[in-house]
């Protein structure tokens, strides 16, 4: 795709409202990616980490912390699940964009219940805003907002996130394009 | 069987106790090789970006950086350290403006930026977060929202 045929604002009325994601949880929630991930942070907190303490803790057993929720919602990076229903790839969820790599800006979240080992999670993504957001490395970087929303088993709304990611081209594909960037 | 972690450690602060101004405890790391493999294990990120140099450098970025699910994680847990088992971290915020990159030092912290009560009579208290490197300063600004539990006895 070139700077001449990119039109921002045909790409935000045909996708900005679209459900372009829902996904649901491989297996239930589980104690081991728990503990990789307070591993990756050298979190000791009991509350994540051991069953007989959280027992006794504010939430009757062990918790997702808040950054993880959205691994148990989906199907992990390996295998692959087939692409099926509203699910799109990548960064940008099909949103047409002159580049194909991606950085997250910005993220909120609203956590609403604690959601515990067992638990099966869903989501649903919504894109809620698209628009042109020059950056140094690339002044056609394109800023995709997304609403996601994760319920449980008993179809509860757990937590809800908004995520600003911005999508910019490569060295590579800027200079295909015949505007290197100083 | 021990677990490896420490019940004794799990603060439980009370919303009274809370002072405006009051820094909270965060922690330093040196982004080397170990980092970026727990990185990758705990998040499960595989992007490339975040671990491939060379492909770092083709994307148009001075060296691999640290995920989103690193960042977020090293945040929350200035939070969820300092409410320990009280508590509820409700809301959470943050923009990421500059990258946490290979080699760089970075440090987390949290300070307590008011205490209210909220418009359900609610006992809050609102965090601001953030992480910073020797390299460019203060990369990602963050904040939270603490709900306490009412104590017993009283009526919210």
């Amino acid at each position: 795709m070139t700077h001449d045929d990119y039109d921002i604002e045909v790409v935000k009325s045909a996708w900005i409202g679209s459900v372009v994601d829902r996904s649901e949880g491989r297996y239930p929630v589980e104690y081991d990616p728990i503990r990789r991930y307070c591993n990756m942070i050298h979190d000791n907190n009991p509350l994540y980490l051991d069953p007989d303490i959280a027992r006794g803790g504010p939430h009757a057993g062990v918790v997702v912390p808040g950054p993880l929720l959205p691994y148990f919602a989906g199907g992990g990076p390996w295998p692959r699940k087939p692409k099926t229903g509203a699910r799109r790839p990548g960064w940008t969820y099909g949103v047409p964009t002159p580049g194909d790599r991606g950085i997250n800006l910005e993220v909120s979240w609203e956590y609403r219940q604690p959601v515990r080992v067992g638990d099966r999670l869903s989501s649903e993504t919504r894109i809620v805003d698209i628009f042109v957001k020059p950056i140094k490395i690339d002044p056609q970087a394109v800023c995709i907002v997304t609403e996601l929303r994760l319920t449980n088993q008993r179809d509860e709304v757990v937590a809800a996130c908004r995520n600003s990611v911005l999508v910019h081209r490569s060295k590579r594909q800027i200079a295909a394009a015949g505007n290197p960037v100083a | 069987m021990p677990s490896g972690v420490d019940a004794a450690k799990l603060a439980r602060p009370a919303w009274a106790d809370a002072a405006i101004g009051q820094l909270l405890d965060g922690a330093e790391v040196t982004v080397d090789w170990n980092t970026v493999v727990l990185q990758v294990s705990g998040s499960q990120d595989w992007n490339r970006g975040h671990h491939d140099p060379d492909f770092a450098l083709e994307s148009g970025h001075p060296s691999i950086f640290l995920n989103t699910g690193w960042t977020s994680a090293v945040l929350f847990k200035v939070a969820s350290d300092w409410i320990g088992a009280s508590g509820w971290i409700e809301r959470f915020e943050f923009r990421m403006r500059q990258m946490n990159a290979f080699g760089d030092t970075v440090r987390s912290g949290g300070q307590v930026r008011d205490k209210r009560i909220d418009e359900s009579g609610r006992r809050v208290v609102d965090l601001d977060l953030w992480l910073e490197n020797g390299r460019v300063g203060r990369t990602t600004i963050a904040s939270a929202v603490v709900v306490f539990p009412t104590p017993v006895g009283e009526v919210e």
